[in-house]
């Protein structure tokens, strides 16, 4: 056997050349309800080719070039309009009821699609190495923790990030909306509704059960398997059709609204922040956190999995825990990581710090303790002066020197870089200073662009621009009870979403809820003169004697 | 556009002016797609893409098939 043969001879069956480019199509497709999946596709290849320059120049360039700039505000006005496309591509595809007549795969293809896209938008916003990236995962990260995956999809490691945003992401698009695509073509277009529901479930009997017959009966063997379009189309008015072309004007019409989007918008990037910059602007914030993380009352220190074995933010659905299951992969001792292991570097080139650092360590925990409470009590009357932070004094033993010296090492951008340490060359793992950030600079300032969760910020985007209109339900979700109370928001949110998400995807195979879209009527004006057509044709063959058949 | 956004505020929901656009604009576009059509250069003959009467037979069968299996 030629296995060469069988394939070419397999390929040349499944998919004739002739319905893959056809050069005729029913006279329906002229409505605007045809063209968003073309527009869809033309915002993602320019979004690829704007990508691959992005990730050639890198983030540098992007931040501070003009030039980079303005690919990244194409980058982003071709996400923008991606996305506004595929949902309007989406909606009127379920008025179509798109996956009827056998083309369930169509749809589950093109949702997948879909979420694929949404994954990859998110891991685009962590990328973007600004403010917002920084907050998105900062929040984004208690969610993936409560469903325990949170260590394996660390939206705190740019490194990881980005390289999902790039390749791995990137690629499930291209093979999903491939895989779509092919579909469509293949199958041909859906039919529409016929009038009545009895005459539908005919039809989708007969398109269904008909191609199983045909390759039973090794019909099949002669015509194409699953492309039957000159038989699906019949009795449809046709009307000649350039399926390149039109991809070519929507390619050049989506790049002319791009341009112009971000010639005259540009793009959101707000500079991000940095543990020099919170410690230089709010010195008392500063050493407020500084000795949470010490005392481990801090939110990360209480966090639990997968940063340590806490209860503080450890969630549960019903009485599952699966952030428990996980376990505590990523280990963060904060006080070590944050305050002891910066000083005893510091300490190795400054006696002062040494000193300071030896008393506290050889004291016992009672004293230690007792240090602490004094320390933090003076901290609420404490004021910031040239850099350093005054407090009343008191019994604090030697802490108003080690969070001196720990604040003149954030004020220097030391801590920055010790905070990167993972004891390798190449550091692009910021889930340590992120989360020491997270604590009080990242909300404050998130706060002001109303970008908290009780602020809808899900959806939202810093300065004037469009943010994330999609994930208006997601978002919901947060602002209502049971929600909005729970101390499991986050879990119970996320499999909400998950469940509802699963149903549009099968929507399909739903029996009974998939015959909403016949109901909702919307499909009436999409193909009304379809129906105007099938109506004067029936009343002809009545005028005429013949048997007026079925109205469609 | 990187100044202060403005947000509107109707009980609980708290969206962006940017956002609102957004949906509202999806909303239209959504409507004008049902509505408008572009022009019709040139259409084939209804009677050209009807069925012969060999595959009318042929589909009436198929179709005869289909009823007693949804009746089924």
């Amino acid at each position: 056997m030629n296995i060469t043969t069988g394939i070419r001879e397999r390929v040349r069956r499944w998919m004739p050349l002739e319905d893959l480019l056809p050069d005729k199509l029913p006279a329906f497709v002229r409505s605007p309800a045809y063209f968003f999946g073309v527009i869809s596709l033309s915002s993602l290849v320019l979004l690829i080719l704007t990508g691959i320059l992005l990730a050639a120049f890198g983030p540098q360039w992007w931040h501070n070039n003009a030039a980079g700039h303005f690919v990244n505000s194409l980058h982003f006005w071709c996400a923008e309009l991606f996305f506004f496309s595929m949902t309007l591509h989406l909606w009127l595809a379920f008025f179509k009821g798109a996956w009827r007549h056998g083309r369930g795969l169509t749809w589950v293809s093109g949702m997948l699609a879909f979420l694929a896209a949404i994954s990859t938008a998110f891991t685009g916003y962590l990328s973007m190495t600004n403010f917002s990236a920084q907050w998105i995962a900062a929040q984004g990260k208690d969610a993936l923790n409560s469903i325990g995956i949170g260590a394996f999809f660390n939206l705190l490691n740019f490194g990881q990030m980005y390289g999902f945003h790039i390749v791995l992401l990137p690629l499930v698009i291209v093979v999903l909306i491939g895989i779509h695509i092919l579909q469509v073509r293949i199958r041909g277009i859906v039919r529409p509704y016929a009038p009545t529901v009895a005459e539908e479930r005919t039809r989708e009997a007969l398109w269904k059960g008909g191609r199983r017959k045909q390759a039973r009966s090794g019909a099949g063997m002669a015509r194409p398997l699953l492309s039957d379009q000159a038989s699906y189309y019949r009795g449809l008015r046709m009307m000649p059709y350039d399926l390149i072309r039109e991809g070519l004007i929507a390619l050049v019409a989506v790049f002319v609204l791009v341009v112009a989007f971000a010639g005259f918008l540009s793009s959101p990037d707000e500079p991000p922040l940095t543990l020099q910059q919170y410690a230089q602007q709010n010195p008392v914030g500063f050493v407020t956190t500084a000795m949470k993380e010490l005392t481990n009352t801090s939110v990360i220190a209480q966090y639990g999995p997968p940063y340590n074995s806490g209860t503080g933010s450890v969630q549960f659905i019903g009485p599952l825990s699966l952030q428990q299951v996980a376990g505590v992969t990523i280990p963060i001792d904060t006080a070590h990581v944050y305050v002891l292991d910066p000083l005893a570097i510091a300490a190795q080139t400054d006696p002062q710090v040494a000193a300071a650092l030896q008393t506290f360590t050889r004291a016992g925990a009672k004293q230690q303790a007792a240090w602490e409470d004094a320390y933090t009590q003076a901290l609420g009357k404490a004021t910031g002066s040239n850099g350093h932070v005054i407090v009343p004094q008191g019994n604090e033993g030697p802490l108003p020197a080690m969070m001196d010296h720990l604040l003149a090492l954030g004020s220097s951008g030391a801590l920055d870089g010790l905070l990167l340490r993972s004891g390798g060359f190449y550091q692009n793992d910021f889930t340590k200073p992120l989360l020491f950030l997270s604590e009080d600079a990242l909300p404050t300032k998130a706060a002001q662009f109303n970008l908290l969760g009780s602020q809808w910020g899900v959806m939202n985007e810093t300065g004037n621009y469009p943010g994330q209109a999609w994930l208006w339900l997601y978002t919901l979700g947060y602002q209502v009870p049971p929600y909005n109370t729970s101390t499991n928001a986050d879990a119970l949110v996320l499999v909400t979403m998950g469940i509802l998400t699963a149903l549009l995807v099968l929507f399909p195979f739903l029996p009974y809820l998939n015959r909403l879209p016949y109901y909702l009527g919307v499909h009436r004006l999409i193909w009304r003169e379809y129906y105007r057509d099938a109506r004067d044709a029936h009343t002809v063959r009545k005028v005429e004697g013949a048997s007026p058949g079925p109205a469609t | 556009m990187n100044g202060p956004a403005q947000y509107l505020h109707f009980g609980f929901i708290l969206i962006s002016l940017a956002n609102l656009l957004v949906i509202v604009l999806l909303i239209v576009v959504f409507m004008l797609a049902v509505a408008l059509r572009r022009p019709e250069k040139q259409r084939l003959s209804t009677l050209e893409s009807l069925p012969t009467p060999v595959e009318e037979g042929r589909e009436a069968e198929e179709r005869a098939t289909a009823e007693s299996e949804v009746r089924s």
